[in-house]
């Protein structure tokens, strides 16, 4: 089975119908034919959970329904258990993150439960894969010792065996750039302590880049583990390693970090690019990679032109690697 | 084998750390927009002879090497060149008889410099803006026809190139008495018809009825939509009633949008009915000035071509 090529939505600002239209539409006439949702909360996030889509759309089918008529289909779904959700977290409004980090095994259960939210209405929407982040950034809980790795394992263990066994739903870890698996030997840890039936590798080249962790040399150490696939590029790395930094978000990826970067992520062929996507497509090909491959291009000032670009360079290129 | 081609009509503004500007602002700028027009599968381009002469040729050398440029985007060729004198001055009128022979002169050499690259089209408005050329009168259209046909003559038999003339809501041949009597005056072998969509519907014509009846005569199309029909006589608004009427900030839109007034499912049917082969072209000028933009405008055009038209006659 060929690689299937999807597009995230997390690019767009889109809160009214006719927006979304065109944003699947874009998508769709790039030749992308999935789209990965992300969660969220509020009024302006309405595709970013269960009771927000049916206020907007008046049922999860419906979404389904018009998704489809924009010749796209749902591929998969971003959620991160320890974002407060407004209206259902009281950890909303102070900025902490909710009680669902699989580092503490008091908070398995409803991270499990957290999860499933999101793996059922998957499922209706009719994709495949939830994408989650296996642990939190670093700055917030400093490097992970084997114990903490694998009391995460554990508890994405209990979620990947509830989405594939209830939903069909696979699960896959995600790593960024702050995350505080922030290595390649802490992923192998994270990767022996999963249970291979049910726990699965979200590889995100420019993620990892930035980390410092080479896509390529992961992807053929884990290939077998490997899930669901990202690309994106990026012109930099974190040589300052400043994702230990408090508020790494708001200082590394917003403000710059001390080089003051204003942009950390870019569409694929970009002049500058650090990920070595001709390789690593290659070597999924070898690997007879099966699943989707979700471009995306957040911090982009134009995200019609980005999906443009990088739709150029799957056909140009990536199309084209032996 | 497909009976249609598409091509794009070269129209963009793209952001740069000037601001938004034009493809042509920097090479680097200009291969970040032929990515965007090969992504989406387009074959063909129409462009400016302004452009071409007074922005590519010192870009990349020579019309030539832009030409190659654009083959190795898998952009096949430059289908069609447009050009127009939108406000008429006492040496280019094409409604003023003394005016012709300069006009002549100019496209000749144009023509010249354009040998070789395979254009099939000159696209031309046939006459400057209405308020400019009013009244009118039979007479009137009869001289502009017959420069037309001289110069048609000239472009088919000495470049084999086609002069098909485009009627502009806002030009002084736009309605449909006009436009049928200006195709009564001018020699089909050497003047074609070049059918674009929301032009028309702005001016009250039917294009589908338009092209029914002048097929034999047409050899291509821009396809763009409109929102509006221009009830208020605002073509007459001088000094130039595309850019500033005063109750329309954008007259043209991308093909799919809800409000749009072309038939677009109606004029391939009648494409189909009369057997058309040959290039469409995709079109939609001004999508910046209420806030979008052309990537997101020239997608949806897209799509509405693979899921819309495409099923209809392809």
């Amino acid at each position: 089975m060929p690689v299937k090529w999807g597009y995230a939505i997390g690019q767009w600002n889109c809160p009214r119908r006719e927006q979304q239209e065109r944003v699947l539409k874009v998508m769709s006439a790039c030749g992308f034919k999935g789209v990965e949702l992300r969660f969220g909360s509020g009024r302006w996030a309405p595709l970013g959970k269960r009771d927000l889509i049916e206020l907007n759309f008046g049922s999860v089918k419906d979404l389904k329904g018009f998704v489809e008529s924009c010749a796209m289909q749902v591929a998969s779904f971003y959620y991160n258990p320890t974002a407060p959700l407004e209206g259902e977290d009281p950890e909303y409004w102070m900025g902490r993150p909710a009680p669902r980090c699989a580092l503490n095994p008091d908070d398995h259960a409803r991270t499990v439960e957290g999860a499933r939210a999101f793996a059922s209405l998957l499922a209706e929407l009719g994709g495949t894969c939830l994408v989650v982040p296996p642990v939190p950034s670093y700055w917030t809980v400093g490097s992970l010792t084997d114990a903490q790795i694998r009391t995460a394992a554990e508890c994405w263990n209990k979620v990947g065996a509830m989405t594939q066994s209830e939903y069909g739903i696979s699960t896959a870890l995600h790593l960024d750039c702050l995350s505080a698996l922030h290595s390649a030997e802490a992923i192998d840890k994270l990767m022996e302590f999963t249970d291979r039936r049910y726990v699965s590798l979200a590889l995100d080249t420019a993620e990892l880049t930035i980390a410092g962790i080479d896509p390529v040399a992961l992807y053929e150490k884990h290939h077998a583990r490997v899930g669901h696939v990202h690309f994106k590029d990026t012109l930099h790395t974190d040589e300052l390693s400043e994702y230990k930094k408090p508020f790494a978000e708001f200082e590394l990826l917003d403000e710059g970090g001390e080089r003051k970067i204003d942009r950390w992520f870019w569409e694929m062929g970009t002049d500058g690019g650090r990920v070595d996507f001709p390789a690593l497509f290659a070597a999924m090909k070898k690997h007879s990679y099966e699943g989707w491959v979700i471009v995306e291009c957040d911090h982009t000032a134009n995200p019609a032109e980005s999906a443009l670009l990088n739709s150029w360079y799957v056909q140009a290129v990536l199309s084209k690697v032996e | 084998m497909s009976n249609l081609k598409w091509a794009y009509m070269d129209h963009w503004i793209m952001d740069s750390a000037r601001g938004p500007q034009e493809p042509n602002l920097s090479r680097r700028q200009y291969h970040r927009y032929l990515k965007q027009i090969s992504a989406l599968g387009f074959k063909g381009l129409d462009t400016f002879i302004f452009r071409i002469f007074g922005r590519y040729n010192p870009m990349f050398g020579s019309p030539q090497e832009y030409l190659k440029l654009l083959q190795e985007y898998g952009i096949e060729k430059i289908v069609s060149v447009f050009d127009c004198y939108p406000y008429a001055t006492k040496d280019r009128a094409p409604h003023i008889r003394a005016t012709h022979d300069g006009i002549f002169a100019s496209f000749s050499g144009a023509m010249k410099g354009l040998d070789g690259l395979g254009i099939e089209n000159l696209i031309m408005m046939p006459t400057s803006t209405y308020w400019q050329t009013e009244p009118v009168t039979d007479e009137t259209i009869k001289i502009c026809a017959d420069l037309w046909n001289r110069i048609g003559r000239m472009t088919l038999e000495g470049h084999g190139v086609k002069t098909t003339t485009h009627h502009e809501f806002w030009c002084g041949i736009r309605s449909l008495e006009q436009i049928e009597k200006f195709y009564e005056y001018t020699d089909p072998r050497y003047v074609f018809y070049f059918c674009d969509a929301a032009q028309h519907v702005i001016a009250g014509v039917d294009p589908v009825a338009l092209y029914d009846r002048l097929h034999g005569r047409c050899s291509g199309f821009h396809f763009k939509d409109t929102h509006t029909v221009d009830t208020r006589g605002e073509y007459r608004t001088p000094p130039d009633p595309e850019l500033m009427a005063p109750s329309v900030k954008r007259w043209f839109w991308e093909m799919g949008t809800p409000e749009g007034l072309v038939d677009f499912p109606a004029l391939m049917r009648a494409m189909k009915k009369h057997g058309y082969r040959g290039w469409v072209s995709v079109e939609h000028d001004g999508p910046d000035r209420t806030g979008g933009n052309y990537a997101e405008s020239t997608c949806i055009a897209k799509w509405y071509i693979d899921n819309v038209l495409n099923p209809i006659y392809s």
